[in-house]
């Protein structure tokens, strides 16, 4: 087990050692924290896309569903999302070959509640557009736009 | 003495029958369930049959359609499901499942017009599209007749049927249209449950078939088998330059051009490449997916026992019910390698296949 004294210490008595060695364990945590975060948001996406399989949603759109799902949690504009089963079922799905490479496109509209940072606020959903990529069958990539604008 | 030998043999025969009775009437030693496509429910009640009693498991299947097969392992409420909608290699690995072909077979529309026989009647999938988007609502509409020459169509309106729940039929039906109809593919696109323009919705493949059967203009769509078993009335499809009715042979060339070529098993080929002449453009492949962490090592090594003998299988139910099961060794070795992969929650591996000989 490492000893070091306080990290006060550390910078008083100018021990470029121990400075270092903080740092190490700063970046070594930081490296541990961001691989838990990488695990836990690819854990939510096998928690959200089989809850949505369970409840039948259409396996097609699933996977988009659950990217749109999750990419809400840390969205600009929109902090939850949420569809009608008739906009599911209005889903248009597409999939072509571009020079072997296999494209999947599915596009629908959703209901997205708007971020509002202010302090009096009132809960204001708007219809979005949601369209997701996917390419040679990795993790769609998505693009969410306002259609009321 | 000759008495005592004729005792003899009688209670030896009592002995035989009485254990012979025995055996037969004891339960399997296991139970596994299976849940999903409609389209493939004939030929897997008729394998189960032959594959039960014999290797002493009891195997359950329910034909519910194929989303309701993929909900029902992704809800770990059954041993495999059986899908004609697959799934990409990213959901998947969400779900934590593998999948692989088991059955193959042709997907086709069918009709109920009055004075008309099987096989007669030319559409397209231009045609088929404005169908069933509601364009073109009676038989006697001029680009039907114009593919007709000589059929005398009665003016009669076209009562569209479609399925209401998420089906792999469906699936395989709206990615022939979105193949064929620009329009189709902008405003539809595919899938195994759609907001769909027009028609009756009704669940499974066999609603399909009676609903069309008893109503007079109808048009559906089911697998080429079941619609042959139900005389059903058939139709011809434009492919390439010519018009051809669903077979066989057709089924079989086109499954010949398929390439397997994805880890998933992900096919890509069913529909959009097959528009030569000599092939049929819908084809379904019915896909068995399992999970790939297992909670009993009895019940998976029961699943993958069952799928080996599918797979190895040259049972004449497959051509007798119009479907094929994978041919090429190299496929099969491959889905036996895939099939390998099955552990239990230890890590273990469950089965280890021999490959065939003759593969690559």
């Amino acid at each position: 087990m490492i000893k070091l004294p306080s990290i006060s210490a550390c910078f008083k008595l100018k021990r470029f050692k121990c400075v270092a060695e903080y740092l190490g364990i700063s970046l070594l945590l930081l490296a541990d924290i961001s691989l838990a975060a990488g695990s836990s948001v690819a854990n939510k996406n096998i928690k959200i896309f089989k809850e949505l399989i369970v409840e039948g949603e259409r396996p097609e759109i699933s996977s988009c569903l659950t990217v749109a799902l999750q990419s809400v949690k840390i969205h600009p504009a929109y902090s939850k999302i949420n569809w009608e089963p008739e906009m599911s079922a209005s889903a248009v799905v597409k999939e072509y070959q571009l020079s072997g490479t296999l494209i999947k496109e599915i596009s629908l509209n959703a209901m997205a509640l708007v971020r509002d940072q202010s302090f009096l606020h009132l809960d204001k959903w708007t219809t979005v557009s949601i369209h997701c990529q996917q390419i040679n069958e990795g993790k769609p990539t998505l693009n969410i736009m306002n259609r009321e604008n | 003495m000759r008495n005592y030998k004729l005792l003899c043999a009688s209670l030896g025969l009592l002995w035989i029958s009485i254990v012979g009775t025995a055996f037969a009437l004891s339960p399997a030693d296991n139970e596994i369930q299976g849940a999903g496509s409609s389209l493939s429910n004939t030929v897997i009640q008729r394998l189960l049959k032959e594959y039960a009693a014999p290797h002493r498991v009891d195997i359950t299947y329910k034909a519910v359609g194929s989303g309701e097969g993929i909900r029902s392992i992704a809800a770990s409420s059954v041993d495999f499901a059986l899908t004609d909608v697959p799934l990409t290699k990213y959901e998947l690995d969400l779900l934590g499942v593998i999948q692989f072909p088991v059955f193959f077979s042709a997907v086709t529309p069918i009709v109920n017009i009055p004075g008309l026989q099987t096989g007669e009647l030319r559409l397209n999938g231009q045609i088929l599209a404005e169908i069933y988007m509601g364009r073109i609502a009676n038989w006697r509409d001029p680009k039907i007749l114009a593919i007709n020459p000589g059929i005398n169509l009665p003016d009669l309106g076209i009562q569209v049927v479609t399925r209401s729940d998420a089906s792999g039929t469906s699936y395989i039906f709206t990615q022939y249209m979105s193949n064929e109809s620009q329009d189709w593919s902008k405003t539809l696109g595919f899938g195994s449950k759609l907001n769909w323009p027009t028609g009756q919705g009704v669940r499974g493949t066999d609603a399909v078939i009676k609903t069309v059967n008893q109503t007079i203009g109808a048009i559906g769509y089911v697998e080429f088998g079941a619609a042959l078993r139900n005389k059903a009335t058939l139709v011809q499809l434009r492919i390439g330059d010519s018009y051809s009715a669903p077979s066989f042979e057709l089924l079989k060339k086109s499954i010949e051009l398929f390439q397997w070529d994805r880890e998933s098993y992900y096919n890509t080929h069913s529909v959009g490449s097959m528009q030569t002449s000599n092939t049929w453009p819908m084809v379904a492949v019915t896909y068995s997916m399992i999970r790939r962490v297992c909670a009993d090592d009895q019940d998976a090594r029961d699943t993958l026992l069952f799928f080996d003998w599918i797979l190895t299988n040259k049972n004449p139910v497959f051509q007798e019910l119009n479907m094929l099961n994978p041919q090429s060794i190299t496929l099969i070795n491959n889905i036996r390698r895939k099939l390998s992969e099955v552990v239990n929650v230890k890590g273990h591996m469950i089965q280890i296949f021999a490959p065939l000989k003759g593969g690559q």
